[in-house]
């Protein structure tokens, strides 16, 4: 047995790093002095770079096709699939000017909803497409206040967010990316402006606005 | 010594501001740009995933999770690593999952491992020695597989590592160190003979 001292060590795990080349400067530098003098720390590296080669050569088979992967991944993003491990924010588009015209033929959509006795929720979102924070009968309840969020926000983030605003999701994102938020049940309708207020106070909320007609729809 | 032939891996050289312009166009929801990804990415994925588990179909579901991931997240990719990191992170934790689901590798213990080695002979020839690399890999936790595979096969710094796979630097460190001492102990026609390679970590 070898063993190795704490000089001879410090080389030894410098050597990997060494090899593939990511050491600082000063580090190859100072393992390529102490490589010249030392036969232990040459054999070692000699292993090494053994070691990496027959590494890099050594393919695993049974990786599956690509083509064939690229055709389910495609499937699932036109299924608008959703998967556990996250939830889809849809990043913004870049032109406001789109962004804007598309929010306001959401508002209408809304506001149809809003006074529509018979508007069926099911029929309207797209299939699959509809990934929801809300409680299990949120779909029965109005939306109050329609929403854009950043790109960047979590679901996390934006469950806290609706938590402390006493709100929750109703519909959304459509395709603009606009969530339709309502009171959340131990919420009053009162709320809503303090909710507003809450909700454009966040850096990752991009837009906010009330649904016109939705506090009078609500009223007893 | 350290020549041309020490530069890094294959495959980690590629252009990371061509694969930064990508993910800014996934992030704009651009399907074309997270196709080319998928394409340039499944080789070493794939690779990176078999290190964890055996099981093609967890290693295409785990691919297929990862850019699912990347589609939904591109915009959140700050630029503050390589965005093969951000990739290989993302790939490490549905890695993870796939092998909490599948089971990992056959189990094969180091010190059963070295019983079973064939004695040294000297004119192993390459294939022979692939095997051993194999067998030899599969005796390492898959921590200290994957970490291996991150270093030398895709070219990896110690700290982008680290960031992969959620880990500190010194942890990183330490399974290279822990790996190497146990594949230099069961690989003696990598070293030479087991008298001289047998080292310890001390």
């Amino acid at each position: 047995m070898t063993s190795l001292s704490q000089f001879h060590r410090r080389v030894w795990e410098q050597l990997p790093w060494i090899l593939n080349g990511t050491a600082s400067q000063a580090d190859t530098r100072l393992v390529q002095e102490h490589l010249q003098q030392c036969a232990q720390c040459r054999e070692a590296f000699t292993f090494e770079q053994q070691l990496r080669d027959a590494l890099q050569q050594q393919r695993q088979s049974g990786i599956g096709d690509s083509e064939e992967g690229w055709q389910r991944l495609s499937a699932r993003i036109e299924r608008g699939e959703s998967s556990p491990s996250a939830v889809r924010l849809r990043p913004l588009a870049t032109q406001t000017r789109w962004l804007a015209a598309a929010v306001i033929v959401e508002a209408l959509a809304l506001g149809a909803m809003v006074t529509s006795a018979s508007f069926n929720h099911a029929e309207r979102a797209a299939p699959g497409a509809y990934r929801t924070l809300a409680r299990p009968d949120a779909a029965r309840a109005t939306p109050s206040i329609r929403v854009v969020l950043a790109p960047e926000m979590t679901l996390d983030q934006f469950r806290v967010l609706l938590n402390e605003a006493h709100l929750q999701v109703v519909a959304g994102p459509g395709e603009a990316g606009v969530w339709s938020l309502a009171p959340a049940e131990d919420a009053n309708l009162a709320a809503t402006d303090a909710a507003l207020r809450q909700l454009r106070q966040s850096p990752q909320v991009r837009f906010a606005e009330p649904i016109s007609g939705a506090l009078h729809a609500q009223s007893p | 010594m350290f020549g041309p032939e020490d530069a890094r891996a294959p495959g980690s050289t590629r252009d990371d501001s061509r694969d930064r312009e990508l993910l800014r166009q996934v992030a704009a929801g651009e399907r074309r740009a997270l196709e080319r990804l998928y394409f340039d990415y499944h080789g070493r994925l794939g690779q990176f995933l078999s290190r964890l588990t055996a099981r093609r179909d967890a290693i295409d579901e785990a691919i297929n999770d990862t850019f699912w991931i990347v589609w939904q997240k591109a915009g959140q990719f700050r630029g503050d690593s390589r965005a093969s990191t951000w990739i290989m992170g993302i790939a490490w934790r549905c890695g993870l999952k796939a092998l909490r689901r599948s089971g990992p590798l056959p189990p094969e213990h180091g010190d059963a491992l070295l019983e079973a080695m064939p004695s040294i002979d000297t004119t192993l020839d390459n294939e022979e020695l692939r095997e051993w690399l194999d067998s030899g890999l599969r005796g390492l936790p898959f921590e200290q597989r994957a970490t291996m595979e991150l270093a030398y096969f895709l070219g990896h710094s110690c700290e982008e590592i680290a960031a992969i796979m959620g880990c500190p630097v010194n942890t990183v460190k330490a399974r290279m160190f822990q790996a190497r001492i146990k594949l230099r102990n069961l690989l003696p026609p990598l070293g030479g003979s087991p008298s001289k390679a047998k080292v310890q970590n001390d």
